[in-house]
């Protein structure tokens, strides 16, 4: 299964190693048909949204811009971007949070039942997300809970926590402990310590758990597709729905702005994060 | 000789505060997960065999389960799971193996970090949006067919939309980089010395992948297969867009039961699924057992 557009590939490295090595050659090559692939229906999306015509044709006969202008009337689908956003920031706060202090005390402390414990937390990683999204609608409306963000908050939690507290045991075993027991020793209470010495160093793991629980929140279709109403409804919810009912490109406009916006999300990010966490991140591919 | 200490009164206090510093830092999350996540899975458990929420009084019964398990129908959706879970493995594995191979021997870092860039970046990018770029893509009037005709590689419009072969190719899209990411990093880790050392001792480039590079990379191989097809028998959205309704998998029945609001056989359809996707991850995990111990041995 090669890119849709056939195998034109970039070839990264042709000419690093081997220049008339055919086995190398055709490693690149396919590489670049991978690329192609990996990128060719979000380019569709693209193309789409500045088609002049509703329906999915290639080549597009022309170029408007009216989907941009019709989604703006989409006021049903702005107001889920706003939910989306809302319940995202919130389970992602809740994530750091309570990942955080669990991490802590899987990682510092030596209990009994500290495996098993681990392993509830886990769990939820296990199940299937709408398997988990019938049981949790069930419960919400046992709860008389359903049809609100907080049950969606609830929901999104139990599958961002066990990302967070995964990551952020990982950069805990790799923090320096002997900082911390420096600390104490000149003198600073635990919370400073934790403040100002365990903090500091486990911050990309924090970064890196904040960008899981965030990305996993925002598009998250399964866990919700049963805890929305019409009040309530996120954006992959209301984007799912829209694309059975309608066959027009205001989807594709609308993607086009989000992965705009998610673009320059990235480069902030990047140029934020220290160039040698980058470096260590993307390091398992190097040499 | 013994000798009791008297010790200070706070002491025991303070001892016991904090030898249970962990409890303190622990309760907040778990009893978070117990009251949504483990309390949500007993209500269905209950559900699946007492369906309090239908209509009439509710009495205790396994009629949900008995019509599921009693039905080669669901059976069959079963199996259609299952399949759809070994085609997007396979799929992931044939576009992914030699992409993560070929990542690995890039030596320019401009060049790597832009590879990593097109193949990553697309997580970003909602699933809903992914599949509806492969619907548009492969749809009867789309790019693909597009091309197949002006090849000449067909004389009319191949279905490739509404059926398994659309799941598939939109499948293995979205889990791709759920391979490529496991490979990448056990090729990455691979002494370029023992590939050297085989070609000395004159195996051919076949024999070396296939005594040293593939064992070495198997973990990889099945930490990524692991995971991609746990992904592919739970996903819902890309089946159930793609399929159009032609292809039921088992996230689609639930999704269908819940629209008939069929609760206590919803229950039952997420049971079988859970089922499944724990099926899965032991036999793997027991496979990984097996491949490392095999890796071991072969050092040895």
């Amino acid at each position: 299964m090669k890119g849709p557009v056939g195998g034109r590939a970039s070839d990264p490295a042709r000419g690093a190693r081997g220049r008339c090595d055919p086995v190398a050659a055709a490693l690149f090559l396919w590489l670049g048909a991978v690329l192609l692939f990996t990128l060719a229906p979000i380019l569709f999306v693209f193309a789409y949204a500045f088609s002049s015509v509703s329906y999915a044709v290639f080549p597009p006969p022309g170029f408007s811009l009216r989907w941009f202008e019709r989604l703006l009337a989409q006021h049903d689908l702005l107001r889920a971007a706003l939910n989306s956003l809302l319940v995202a920031l919130a389970a992602t706060a809740g994530s750091l949070a309570l990942g955080t202090l669990a991490a802590l005390g899987l990682v510092r402390y030596r209990f009994t039942g500290r495996e098993v414990l681990r392993a509830v937390f886990l769990a939820p990683l296990i199940v299937p997300r709408i398997a988990f999204g019938v049981a949790v609608m069930v419960y919400m409306i046992l709860l008389r809970r359903f049809g609100g963000l907080d049950s969606l908050v609830l929901a999104h939690l139990m599958v961002t926590l066990p990302f967070a507290i995964s990551i952020l045991s990982a950069s805990l075993v790799s923090a320096e402990r002997v900082l911390e027991e420096a600390a104490m020793d000149l003198g600073a209470t635990p919370l400073q310590t934790f403040v100002r010495v365990t903090l500091p160093q486990i911050r990309t793991g924090l970064a890196v758990s904040a960008f899981f629980a965030f990305i996993i929140s925002w598009d998250q279709v399964e866990t919700s597709l049963f805890l929305v109403k019409t009040d309530n409804v996120t954006l992959p919810v209301a984007m799912f729905y829209y694309i059975q009912r309608h066959q027009d490109p205001v989807i594709a406009a609308l993607s086009t702005v989000l992965i705009a916006a998610a673009a320059v999300a990235g480069v902030v990010v990047v140029a934020a994060t220290d160039p040698r966490d980058l470096s260590r991140l993307l390091g398992a591919g190097g040499r | 000789m013994t000798l009791a200490l008297p010790r200070p009164a706070a002491r025991p206090w303070r001892r016991w505060r904090a030898r249970h510093v962990h409890a303190a830092l622990l309760a907040p999350a778990l009893l978070l997960t117990g009251a949504v996540f483990w309390v949500a899975m007993a209500i269905l458990l209950v559900m699946s065999v007492y369906p309090f929420l239908a209509a009439g009084p509710p009495r205790l019964t396994l009629e949900a389960w008995t019509r599921f398990l009693g039905d080669r129908y669901y059976w069959s959706v079963v199996a259609t799971t299952v399949w759809l879970g070994g085609l997007v493995t396979a799929g992931t594995l044939l576009l992914g193996y030699p992409a993560a191979y070929a990542m690995s021997k890039i030596r320019r870092s401009a060049l790597l970090l832009a590879a990593y860039l097109v193949l990553f970046a697309p997580i970003l990018v909602s699933v809903v949006v992914r599949t509806y770029g492969w619907l548009l893509l492969l749809g009867r009037e789309g790019a693909v067919n597009w091309l197949l005709l002006r090849l000449g590689l067909a004389t009319e419009p191949v279905p490739l939309i509404f059926n398994l072969r659309g799941v598939v190719i939109a499948m293995v899209h979205i889990l791709l980089p759920f391979m490529v990411f496991p490979i990448l990093s056990v090729v990455g880790q691979l002494a370029p010395e023992l590939k050297e050392a085989a070609m000395d001792l004159g195996a051919t480039r076949w024999q070396t992948f296939r005594r040293v590079t593939l064992p070495l990379t198997l973990p990889g191989v099945v930490a990524g297969a692991q995971i991609v097809f746990t992904l592919t028998v739970s996903a819902f959205v890309t089946p159930f867009l793609m399929g159009g309704g032609k292809v039921q998998v088992l996230s689609g029945l639930i999704y269908r039961d819940m629209e008939a609001v069929d609760l206590s056989f919803a229950s039952v359809t997420a049971f079988v699924l859970l089922a499944l996707a724990v099926a899965i991850l032991v036999a793997s995990n027991r496979w990984l057992g097996f491949v490392y111990a095999r890796a071991e041995v072969d050092r040895a």
